[in-house]
């Protein structure tokens, strides 16, 4: 058992090393081409915050393209033309994220609707869910052998 | 809050009225004769004040903050509320707050920015109203009355129904498009406002420019009986009766804008000729005085109005005229010295004084040896007085300048003509002719030249 453990721990001591390294990666690239629409673009996909920008600006230093906030600003806002949907507002609610409030108040409203029904389907998933936990575990109860009657 | 506009409002002088800065040309018997209005002032709200939600709605997460900057704005704390707002990214503002932040710079004039961050509302919100019209100010502002007039009628289009909008549009229409593009907006913005001054002032030019006399005349009337000290309206009045040939009416219509304090150069001149023209010329001399009464006499004026009396045969009163001036010649340029000795010796032949007038025109030409009416008028005068060598002298000397140089070679010809030379008229005619080979007719009086010499010539032989 204590050698399972132990491997774990290294496979998760590598995975966090390889994240590092990889994110170091993306930086130095970042900070060195012009791929920062895409990057905006990324970013607003993703559901992240358009102050995403700062830390690279921070990190990237002198090295940041001087078009770079404007370029990573067009792709962000074409992002979150595609993210600020219906269908975008109810995955996310349906994989449990929180509404951070991303959309612009103009493209608010299709994302909010998306948001309030999966979250209402989520629920009534969940409820689904624990009902059917419960009933099971009802009839798991009812089963049981009463050891009183034995 | 926005809507304390009027307060904040400052006056764009920059802005060119087609309105007070036209020229109306008077009709064919009136050609010459064109009334000029000052320019008029259009109101532009520099500020608006902090941001009102009937306009565009805030997120629900910006209300705290909103609140907090109104508040700020209330007590002018411009530049920190523009800190504040710059530290969001704009696509972390609504539009309504982002349209606050243009209008701030707006407010600090810092236009470049304010065109950005207006133009960046609109991308997001096209149908915003109020950023069409303050986009519109801000260009108007600028001088771009293209990029003006389509925002405001952008936001006439998005439903706007302030009377501003529909003015401005008006006028950028009058400008650009003509007088008929602007009537139907200048009746909407006078409608909502139908005291403002600038609305009737520009729908009485663009129905006068459209020429819609009758219905100019009919506002016009009924703007007089409102305001009948306002010398505008007299103007306008006066440049209406010169479109519909009506004279007289112009005449009375500007004596009441003179009446009223009407000191305009061009007007005055206006009111004395047609004085002139009507035979009134007892009020056209009074009305030359008073406008030469000036502590630095206008010598173009001065000429042009003695040209006039001259033409009328008015002599004594242009005499009167110039010995009233006779204090200030000294302190005159050589130049104008020399304009003022001329007409001198003008009014001097018409008293018959010859030796007057001779010693007049000397001395104007040594004040200024190149006054080229001095030397034609005065070449002129040595011809009728048969002292054709001094003529001939005068036309050489004024033909070396090129504003006489046509007159005083025909003029040259002439004499020889008179003096019987037809050898070296028609030297001077073909000088002339291949000069200005637009006068066609001189062709003709050459071959008949020709003809005379050949005759004279046979005859002799």
């Amino acid at each position: 058992m204590k050698n399972l453990i132990a491997i774990f721990l290294v496979a998760a001591l590598l995975t966090a090393c390889q994240s590092t390294s990889d994110n170091a990666t993306d930086i130095t690239t970042l900070c060195n081409n012009d791929s920062w629409t895409e990057f905006g673009h990324k970013t607003a996909l993703a559901g992240k915050s358009v102050r995403t920008f700062n830390t690279y600006k921070d990190k990237c230093a002198d090295k940041l393209p001087q078009t770079a906030k404007e370029t990573y600003l067009t792709g962000f806002r074409a992002g979150l033309k595609e993210f600020c949907t219906y269908d975008s507002g109810y995955k996310t609610a349906e994989a449990g994220k929180e509404n951070t409030k991303l959309c612009p108040l103009e493209l608010r409203a299709e994302f909010e609707l998306g948001y309030t029904k999966g979250y209402k389907d989520l629920k009534d998933k969940k409820n689904e869910a624990k009902r059917l936990a419960d009933q099971a575990e009802q009839r798991k109860m009812a089963e049981r052998p009463n050891p009183q009657k034995g | 809050m926005l809507t304390i506009i009027k307060k904040k409002m400052f006056t764009l002088s920059c802005l060119i009225c087609l309105f007070y800065g036209t020229t109306v040309t008077a009709s064919e018997s009136n050609a010459a004769l064109t009334i000029k209005l000052a320019k008029p002032t259009f109101v532009l709200p520099m500020f608006t004040g902090p941001y009102s939600e009937r306009e565009a709605s805030i997120a629900p997460e910006e209300y705290e903050t909103a609140e907090r900057l109104r508040s700020m704005l209330d007590s002018d704390e411009k530049e920190a509320v523009l800190k504040e707002l710059e530290s969001f990214f704009d696509i972390e503002l609504s539009p309504a707050m982002l349209t606050l932040k243009a209008q701030i710079y707006f407010s600090l004039k810092d236009y470049k920015k304010a065109e950005e961050t207006f133009l960046n509302v609109l991308s997001r919100k096209p149908q915003l109203v109020r950023v069409h019209r303050d986009l519109g100010q801000l260009y108007l502002l600028q001088d771009k009355p293209k990029l003006a007039r389509h925002h405001f009628s952008e936001a006439v289009s998005f439903g706007s129904n302030e009377a501003i909008v529909h003015g401005q549009l008006a006028y950028l229409n009058l400008t650009l498009h003509g007088a008929f593009s602007a009537i139907t907006s200048y009746q909407q913005a006078m409608a909502m406002q139908p005291e403002e001054v600038q609305w009737q002032q520009g729908l009485l030019a663009a129905l006068s420019q459209a020429k819609m006399y009758e219905s100019a005349q009919a506002l016009l009337t009924e703007l007089l009986a409102k305001n009948p000290a306002d010398k505008e309206l007299w103007l306008n009045q006066a440049i209406l009766a010169l479109n519909t040939n009506d004279t007289r009416q112009a005449l009375v219509s500007l004596e009441m804008a003179i009446m009223l304090g009407e000191s305009d150069d061009d007007n005055i001149k206006i009111a004395t000729q047609l004085h002139l023209q009507q035979h009134s010329y007892d009020r056209a001399v009074v009305l030359i005085n008073r406008h030469l009464d000036k502590p630095v006499l206008d010598m173009v004026l001065l000429n042009e109005y003695l040209t006039w009396l001259n033409q009328v045969d008015m002599w004594q009163q242009a005499g009167k005229l110039l010995d009233g001036l006779a204090s200030k010649v000294e302190t005159m340029k050589p130049a104008k010295q020399s304009v003022f000795y001329t007409h001198k010796a003008k009014v001097a032949i018409k008293k018959n004084q010859n030796k007057q007038a001779g010693r007049y025109y000397t001395l104007a030409l040594e004040k200024d040896p190149t006054n080229g009416d001095a030397l034609i008028d005065y070449a002129l005068y040595a011809t009728a007085d048969k002292d054709y060598v001094k003529a001939e002298l005068l036309y050489t000397r004024a033909a070396v300048l090129p504003t006489k140089m046509k007159q005083a070679l025909l003029g040259k010809a002439q004499l020889y003509l008179n003096m019987r030379e037809h050898k070296s008229a028609l030297q001077e005619l073909q000088k002339v002719y291949s000069r200005f080979p637009e006068l066609h007719y001189l062709a003709e009086q050459i071959e008949i030249i020709k003809n005379i010499i050949r005759t004279e010539v046979k005859v002799n032989s």
